[in-house]
């Protein structure tokens, strides 16, 4: 099973390259190009070669000239645009050094799924909350994660974020932190003061604190 | 020696103290804060020992008032041991604080009070294993029972010892504190104080904020947030590693209705208007038994006697000074405080709080400040002292203005007195609803032109208890006794001031600079300022001087219908009595207090020429 992944992710190496090769005008490449851009011994080149030939993924032409078929083209494609996208993310994103960057991206590449990468690339592109799915995706969020007047008596609500800063002091001594569950205890009215209960003691809020806490609701 | 008693609020804290320490209890003023710190002193075995009852704190790490205090005086090491008082039934909680505490190296004795409740909830608490992992004694108590109370003394003055438990901070918090403390050789008390920006001095606090940047950016959260993290996370530990089982039960029935809109709100009203009343009426009946005691036995044989008119004249004022500072003190202040105590111990006060908190921010207040706007309808002297309980000082001022203008039994008495007797009870009703209005217009626009944010309330609601009597009569009188300090000297020298000025006829001159304000403003008789400059004394001696100077009790002899209605008005709004200015300045300062006192005579004088210009068709 392992061997399998690995097989397929030095295929997927493979032929990623040769798409490289050709984006930069390259027609075609030797064994011996690849084996300096990828670094695998020749005898193990020659098996991932007949395979990739197998699966109708590449020709070689006169014994020596390795040209993608359209097949092949299209995966080749695929993973240069996630390795692309990785390293951009490790890189300008998480401020990894470029050679580890793309290290990484080599790796992760084979794995991560095309939504992933989508995801990441509109993440990169636009910055967060802005692609029309990733909206979609923090409604959902914040559904979960209301303001805790937002939630009904008898609820068992775990905070999840508390915002503001100077007014959070007297919240945190008294244990209402991000992590620990609070119980609504009691709710009054529309107005939304609450009663909650942290580490067993009662405490109300006025609204206006009430409306800094999200959390969401836990079972 | 000096022994300090700290803890959360809740804890039973003051039953302790005034279990150990009796009687003698002294009320002083922390310098620089209007908290209350109560000291008492007591005897063991020939060695004299100082008590001190701490404010409750949640942390020792706050920007307010009290946990400043507290801190100053740990910091200060001139505390021997402290006993640390730890509610049994919320452990985890109370555990906060202690870890805090055993940072600063002091003898610690942990105090485990309320046994009863947590024994009742099924709590078991392994007291030796928690006595072992804090590494300081730990005494189970039960304080409304005084179960083994005791043994606090004895173990403290022998056993005492500073903890050995440590809490485990972040990485970069540790490292944070390991570099500050070799920097500037502080201890770790005052490097974590400084990280989460505290109390620093500036060279300290470049230091440290170059820290607490590259730690929040690291977290994307406060250092505040990451240490109380960290504490709690301790706590929680140490508590769930001696208790041994715990079974949840709810709350009794009763308490849950107190805090639904219905009944909550109607019993709210209910339990307020009845102390009103019970204080309205037992405060004038006995206020009443005061003043005739005192006409009888000391004024009126003063005023048949042959002294010198001088002498007669200042022992006169001492005298009349003392009678309006006793009416007020017993009858009002004392009744009061013994219903209010009561009240607040059962824990009601909170529910209260929270159920009026919505009504209250339209004024730039909050729940809290119920209490004593309640309070000053009986007498403002105990609603000013009561403003204390407050957040913010913005709070506090904007309720000692509003404070100041709800009529009190004094003011009741003017109102009665003069408007519902001879003109009617509808017009005495009226000056409640004009009272009103200006009540609403200036909470409202003051909560916009004071400075300072609104803050929420985030304020604890105990269970439900059943106070002890004693504790409440404990309490009534120290409060009645640090009145009676505070306004008494004030309320007798200005008693005396105004008999000289009197006795040598300034009053007089006086009465005729302003008549022709009085006159052509208010439409009153110029007599009638001296009769508002002794109500200042004590606000029915404005209605008692009117009638002496007026010669009859008749009032509609002397004064036309609309000339009583001003008077009303105006001596009702017309600057608080000089034992609530006294309290004020003690309270949130002179600046304000006389702030105040010129903001009710404008509003006053204003009223009353209003009131004499638009209500002369009508009366």
């Amino acid at each position: 099973m392992k061997d399998s992944i690995m097989d397929r992710s030095y295929c997927e190496d493979i032929l990623e390259f040769l798409f490289r090769f050709e984006k930069e005008g390259k027609k075609s490449a030797s064994r011996q190009d690849l084996i300096s851009v990828s670094g695998i011994a020749q005898p193990e080149l020659n098996l991932i070669l007949d395979c990739l030939i197998e699966k109708n993924t590449i020709v070689i032409l006169n014994d020596k000239e390795i040209v993608l078929t359209d097949a092949g083209r299209l995966i080749g494609e695929k993973i240069s645009r996630k390795h692309e996208v990785l390293e951009c993310f490790f890189y300008e994103m998480l401020g990894m050094p470029i050679e580890s960057a793309s290290e990484q991206a080599c790796l992760i590449e084979h794995k991560a799924s095309d939504e992933t990468i989508d995801l990441l690339d509109t993440y990169l592109t636009r910055g967060p909350g802005w692609c029309r799915r990733h909206r979609k995706k923090n409604e959902i969020d914040t559904m979960i994660c209301n303001n805790i007047g937002a939630f009904e008596e008898g609820d068992r609500v775990r905070v999840n974020l508390i915002k503001g800063c100077g007014r959070t002091r007297r919240l945190m001594d008294i244990g209402v932190l991000p992590g620990e569950t609070v119980i609504i205890k009691r709710k009054l009215g529309d107005n939304k003061s609450l009663v909650i209960e942290v580490k067993g003691v009662e405490i109300c809020l006025s609204p206006e604190i009430a409306s800094i806490i999200l959390g969401e609701k836990v079972l | 020696m000096k022994i300090g008693i700290i803890g959360n609020p809740n804890v039973g804290k003051s039953l302790l103290f005034s279990s150990l320490s009796g009687v003698g209890v002294e009320v002083s003023n922390y310098p620089g804060t209007t908290v209350g710190l109560l000291s008492g002193t007591i005897c063991y075995r020939k060695n004299q020992l100082e008590l001190l009852d701490l404010p409750g704190i949640y942390t020792l790490d706050g920007p307010g008032d009290e946990e400043c205090l507290v801190r100053n005086v740990i910091q200060k090491k001139d505390i021997n041991a402290l006993l640390v008082i730890i509610d049994a039934v919320h452990l985890e909680r109370n555990l906060y604080l202690l870890l805090q505490i055993a940072e600063y190296d002091i003898p610690l004795v942990i105090i485990l009070n309320m046994m009863d409740e947590a024994t009742n909830q099924g709590i078991r608490i392994n007291t030796e294993y928690l006595s072992k992992q804090i590494g300081s004694p730990v005494i189970e108590t039960i304080a409304t029972e005084g179960k083994n109370i005791d043994k606090i003394i004895p173990v403290t003055l022998t056993e005492a010892k500073p903890a050995t438990i440590t809490t485990l901070y972040d990485r970069h918090i540790e490292a944070g504190i390991r570099s500050l403390s070799k920097v500037y050789g502080i201890h770790k008390t005052e490097a974590l104080l400084a990280l989460e920006e505290i109390e620093t001095n500036d060279e300290l606090r470049d230091a440290a904020d170059t820290i607490i940047q590259e730690i929040e950016n690291e977290h994307r959260m406060s250092v505040h947030q990451i240490i109380a993290a960290n504490r709690h996370h301790a706590a929680k530990n140490l508590a769930n590693s001696v208790i041994e089982q715990t079974e949840v039960r709810e709350r009794a029935g009763f308490d849950r209705f107190l805090t639904r809109i219905f009944p909550g709100i109607p019993i709210l009203i209910l339990i307020i208007t009845g102390m009103l009343f019970s204080v309205f009426i037992l405060g004038t009946w006995m206020e009443e038994q005061i003043v005739i005691l005192f006409d009888n036995f000391f004024i009126d044989p003063l005023l048949i006697s042959d002294l010198d008119p001088f002498l007669k004249e200042l022992l006169f004022s001492v005298l009349i000074a003392i009678e309006a500072g006793i009416g007020i003190a017993f009858p009002f202040v004392l009744t009061f405080y013994l219903l209010m105590s009561y009240i607040e111990d059962t824990g009601y006060m909170t529910r209260a709080a929270f159920l009026a908190d919505r009504t209250m921010h339209h004024f730039g207040l909050h729940g809290q400040a119920i209490i004593p706007m309640v309070l000053g309808f009986g007498c403002n002297v105990p609603a000013i002292m009561g403003i204390r309980n407050l957040t913010s000082k913005r709070e506090r001022i904007i309720a000692s203005f509003l404070i100041t203008m709800v009529p009190c039994s004094a003011r009741t008495v003017i109102i009665a007195g003069i408007v519902a007797t001879f003109i009617g009870i509808a017009y005495a009703f009226s000056i409640y609803a004009i009272i009103l209005v200006l009540l609403i217009i200036t909470g409202y626009v003051f909560s916009r032109i004071i400075p300072g944010q609104q803050l929420g309330m985030v304020l604890e609601m105990p269970p439900l208890r059943r106070p002890s009597l004693y504790h409440v009569i404990m309490r009534s009188w120290i409060h009645i006794r640090e009145f009676l300090f505070i306004a008494m000297p004030l309320l007798i020298v200005s008693s005396v001031v105004l008999g000289i000025l009197q006795y040598y006829g300034v009053i007089e001159i006086f009465q005729n600079l302003f008549a022709p304000i009085i006159e052509t403003f208010l439409g009153l008789p110029g007599f009638v300022s001296t009769a508002l400059l002794f109500g200042i004394l004590r606000k029915e001696m404005a209605f008692e001087t009117l009638v002496v100077l007026a010669g009859t009790a008749d009032l509609t002899t002397v004064m036309t219908k609309i000339q009583l209605y001003t008077f009303a008005v105006v001596s009702t709004l017309f600057v608080p009595c000089i034992s609530t200015i006294a309290v004020l300045g003690h309270e949130i300062g002179w600046r304000y207090a006389l702030l105040i006192s010129v903001y009710t005579i404008i509003l006053g004088l204003g009223i009353g020429t209003l009131v004499h210009i638009i209500g002369l068709p009508y009366l």
